[in-house]
């Protein structure tokens, strides 16, 4: 009798035990692991300074408003301008990268973040093609959204510098499939060069 | 049979099956390696799905072509230009998937220029000759595998377990311009 | 009670393990042997043999080699390719019959012959640009495989680069792709070229 009442007490003890367990990893789990949240710790740079993170380097140089697109010289439709933020890359891995690893966004209007797909991505030293990057080689590349003439931040003019990993396929053909994007560091930019 | 013999013989069985588990090959890579088909400057190679034949290898610090969206290709580092005259055995085929490999680096060619051979799609039996262009850092050529870099003729960039031309290149004696004018790929006389 | 004589028990055991591993390794190893004699799946695409003048009739509309040029740079009408070059000229007159079908499905030229790696066939695709070749094309003619709009005849004209050894290998081969409403099934014709082409 003793005895079964202790075996008893032994199992509601290790059950209690293990539904503690089960429940807490559960809660882990749906709060999205132990580790911070990207988005709200993420680090503040500046205009011009390194940012080294997921096999690449970025540094942000400046944001410009023109009707005319640098490189070919396009108009801009009536009522829209071209914003565009030149930004050098360098690939510091052994292979080669993709500039859509390398995303790009910023807090102009309600469309841009970094969900929004960085609408397209020139190469400043000329060529169809901004990708590959070669191993080594700093690349200064425009990243150009077309918005409204009337877009304006919300209150500083940030860009985001995100990465984003390749999760299946070829990166030249094929389908290529890519990871949520996820920040890597945050540029307060003082002042938009509005060329008119 | 005796337990003393069952006992020995698992533990036999358990043995081969950790030596066997334990010597496995860990990854799929070496397994399914392509087959370099090797040669130099000037040798025919011949491989499934190619007959190439790399005519020669230049530096240059900028690229011009006859584009009017992009007249001149400039870089930080320098080009490297590679002379190939290029003939297809079955179908066509692409070369977009070339690479370089230099002090255990690897480069692809840059896919941006108008005119170069890797978007040339001649029938099989029709050689032409063009160029592919590698973007290079500055400092590439002070590596102490300068003089044998390697440049793999792939037509896909994975091309497990198909065999791929394989050039050795000697870096250091190319001969270096400012410019260099990418020409248009042109039909020239067989390889074969 | 037990008159006949009855196997031991234990040996009718190894008899009948005896038995199984006769029966499984003998079919392992008669279909090792056999396994390439074995019918496969049926070829998912028919090939069908057009031979020389004649026409195929495919969803209501008539193909058939009208006529074929061949031209090298040494031929009385040259062609502007390097030694060891051709440009093979086909032109194929589409006829939409009675009973032509308005939603045909699709087409495809390419010109085949034997000898690529492996023994599979070689093939050519058309030109885009013909007269970078001073190849004239002839006036009317489609550069794309269509089958006849509201019931109109068409020709369509091939013009390949190929070596000048592959004439008397080659064959014209048309690909369709049924319409969507038959599955997009796939068919091959084959046609043979004339024997004594132009040029």
């Amino acid at each position: 009798m003793a005895r079964d009442r202790g075996r008893l007490i032994r199992r509601a003890v290790i059950g209690g035990i293990a539904g503690v367990i089960v429940v807490a990893a559960l809660a882990i789990v749906v709060s999205g692991g132990l580790a911070d949240d990207g988005g709200r710790r993420v680090t503040t740079y500046r205009v011009g300074e390194r940012i080294e993170s997921g096999n690449a380097r970025t540094v942000v140089e400046s944001v410009t408003l023109s009707t005319r697109r640098p490189g070919s010289g396009f108009e801009a439709s009536d009522g829209r301008r071209w914003l565009v933020i030149t930004v050098v890359q360098t690939n510091l891995s052994d292979a080669p990268l993709f500039v859509t690893n390398l995303r790009i966004g910023i807090n102009y209007g309600t469309a841009l973040d970094q969900r929004d797909t960085t609408r397209s991505i020139d190469r400043a030293a000329g060529g169809q093609a901004a990708s590959p990057l070669p191993p080594g080689v700093p690349t200064r590349l425009w990243y150009v959204f077309d918005v409204p003439a009337t877009a304006a931040p919300d209150d500083e003019t940030v860009v985001g510098v995100y990465r984003a990993d390749r999760t299946y396929g070829d990166p030249v053909f094929g389908d290529t499939g890519y990871g949520s994007p996820y920040p890597v560091g945050r540029v307060p930019v003082d002042r938009v060069e509005d060329e008119g | 049979m005796k337990r003393g013999v069952r006992i020995a013989a698992s533990l036999a069985g358990l043995a081969i099956a950790m030596i066997a588990a334990a010597t496995a090959p860990q990854d799929g890579t070496d397994i399914a390696a392509p087959f370099l088909v090797r040669g130099v400057e000037g040798d025919v190679l011949t491989t499934r799905l190619l007959t190439t034949r790399l005519d020669g290898i230049e530096l240059a610090d900028a690229l011009e072509q006859d584009a009017y969206s992009s007249p001149r290709i400039d870089t930080e580092g320098q080009w490297l230009v590679v002379h190939l005259t290029v003939q297809t055995r079955q179908s066509t085929e692409g070369l977009s998937a070339a690479r370089l490999l230099l002090d255990g680096r690897e480069y692809g060619n840059y896919i941006g220029a108008d005119d170069d051979l890797a978007r040339i799609q001649n029938g099989p039996g029709i050689a032409t000759s063009g160029t592919l262009v590698f973007e290079l850092p500055a400092d590439a050529l002070r590596g102490a595998g300068a003089g044998h870099a390697e440049l793999r003729l792939q037509t896909q960039v994975a091309p497990t377990l198909d065999d791929v031309p394989t050039y050795t290149l000697d870096l250091r004696g190319a001969h270096r311009s400012a410019e260099f004018r990418i020409p248009r790929p042109r039909v020239v006389e067989p390889l074969t | 009670m037990t008159g006949r004589p009855r196997i031991a028990a234990g040996a009718r055991r190894h008899l009948l393990a005896g038995g199984v591993a006769v029966a499984s390794g003998g079919m392992l190893a008669s279909l090792l042997f056999f396994e390439p004699f074995l019918p496969g799946a049926p070829a998912a695409t028919p090939v069908h043999r057009v031979a020389r003048g004649d026409t195929a009739e495919v969803e209501g509309s008539g193909f058939r080699i009208g006529a074929a040029g061949f031209f090298t740079a040494e031929s009385d009408q040259p062609v502007d390719v390097p030694a060891g070059y051709a440009v093979l000229g086909v032109l194929v007159p589409i006829t939409p019959g009675s009973s032509a079908s308005p939603d045909p499905g699709s087409c495809d030229i390419v010109l085949v012959a034997p000898g690529g790696p492996g023994g599979v066939d070689r093939e050519w695709t058309s030109e885009v640009d013909p007269g970078q070749y001073d190849y004239g094309t002839t006036r009317g003619t489609r550069s794309i495989c269509q089958f006849g709009d509201d019931g109109e005849k068409v020709t369509y004209e091939g013009v390949f680069l190929v070596p000048d050894d592959v004439y008397a290998a080659a064959s014209l081969e048309i690909r369709f792709t049924s319409p969507k409403s038959d599955g997009y099934a796939r068919s091959v014709y084959r046609f043979a070229l004339p024997a004594d082409p132009v040029g």
